[in-house]
């Protein structure tokens, strides 16, 4: 029996883009006919609800991957919340085997050093609650893909396509995730000189959609 | 003072009761919100104190208070238990509601993409994180996290984890040592 893998998106709001990169690697193992559900934590709204959903889910998983943006330099509040609710009631995994677990950390920032640690508190945390760490990957300069189908977004998606479609193939072949899938999340499709710039000019634009008055308001100083 | 303890009473908590103390014995003023009788509530990630009300959250809670006391303050002490070589779910929502002192646009820092702060003026950062049995992975990933934090705030920090259960006055006399080794800093 192959068992079931669980994808959950984690993120603060709806809509996000975990959630978009949790939908194609879900396409992904579904062509590959691996069983797979998927769960957007931030979804229903009702928080306390939604952990408990979460915990629930992953009742007979052999494989969960956890789909987080960064927030303040680590997983956000809500993946946070979920991975404590998980180690509250850890689910025995199939067969009673341990669940194996990996994660994607997506990001805004382009350079992987912002979500290193990210990764790593998701390590620890299968270390903690007896999970078998299969690795993962993170994926800088995300922003852009607000919350859109990656197959929509063409070149600028390529490598993180990539990189989920050879976690999907791993998954399936009970392996860690590849070093190439790591590779391939890593790259982005601007360097931070271009990025910067052209960020800048976004938020710029945005906050004038916005009609925002004064951007560098500094209402406490 | 961010007191990101989840219970009254425990570790965190007392931590940050003898970390107040020690402070307050050298002459700061402290202000101190703990996370667990506060109400705070999650961030939204709506982006409104970038654009809508720049500079201010748009959630009205306790939370809203923690942009501008980080704002004004000369040190910035968070303390809670170490989850996962991180913070606990608790203490990172109301860590994640400074986020209107970030700016939306973007500069180099460090040689890395860091978003623009909005204010020039930088708190130092002291973590104090709580282990209840001694883990060297938790805490060298606690202290990477402080870090990275403290370098996306653009200021000096230190980190301290605490490991296992310390008597009041060997904790306040510890806190009070550290604090002591940071006078060039403040």
């Amino acid at each position: 029996m192959k068992g079931t893998v669980a994808i959950v998106a984690a993120s603060n709001r709806r809509g996000s883009n975990s959630a978009a990169i949790a939908r194609y690697l879900a396409g992904e193992l579904s062509a590959m006919a691996m069983p797979v559900r998927s769960i957007d934590v931030a979804e229903k709204g009702g928080l306390s609800e939604d952990f408990v959903q979460a915990v629930d889910f992953l009742a007979g998983c052999r494989h969960v991957v956890l789909i987080a943006s960064l927030y303040h330099d680590t997983i956000n509040y809500m993946a946070t919340a979920t991975l404590e609710a998980w180690a509250a009631r850890p689910p025995s995994g199939l067969n009673g085997k341990p669940v194996d677990f990996s994660a994607v950390i997506h990001s805004g920032y382009p350079e992987p050093v912002h979500t290193m640690v990210a990764l790593d508190v998701c390590r620890q945390f299968a270390k903690e609650v007896g999970w078998r760490w299969q690795g993962g990957f993170t994926a800088g300069a995300t922003s852009a893909i607000g919350g859109r189908d990656l197959e929509s977004l063409g070149p600028m998606t390529r490598s993180l396509r990539r990189a989920l479609s050879l976690t999907a193939t791993a998954i399936v072949e009970g392996r860690r995730v590849p070093a190439e899938a790591v590779h391939h999340g890593a790259k982005v499709f601007l360097p931070a000189w271009l990025l910067i710039p052209l960020a800048n000019w976004a938020m710029r634009r945005q906050a004038k959609r916005s009609g925002t008055r004064n951007l560098d308001a500094r209402p406490y100083a | 003072m961010l007191n990101g303890s989840s219970v009254a009473g425990d570790s965190p908590d007392r931590i940050s009761e003898s970390l107040e103390q020690a402070l307050s014995a050298q002459g700061w003023h402290v202000h101190r919100m703990d996370v667990h009788s506060a109400r705070i509530r999650p961030c939204l990630a709506c982006s409104a104190c970038a654009f809508r009300r720049p500079g201010q959250c748009v959630l009205v809670d306790d939370g809203q208070e923690i942009p501008r006391l980080l704002a004004q303050a000369d040190l910035f002490a968070f303390v809670s238990a170490v989850r996962f070589g991180g913070y606990p779910a608790a203490a990172k929502r109301a860590l994640e509601r400074t986020l209107p002192v970030v700016h939306p646009c973007f500069t180099r820092y460090h040689g890395e993409m860091h978003h623009k702060l909005r204010y020039p003026r930088r708190p130092f950062m002291l973590f104090v994180g709580w282990l209840p049995r001694a883990d060297d992975a938790a805490r060298c990933l606690y202290s990477r996290l402080a870090e990275r934090n403290a370098l996306n705030y653009q200021t000096d920090h230190k980190a301290l984890v605490v490991e296992g259960q310390l008597e009041q006055d060997v904790l306040q006399r510890e806190l009070t040592e550290v604090l002591g080794s940071l006078e060039g800093h403040l």
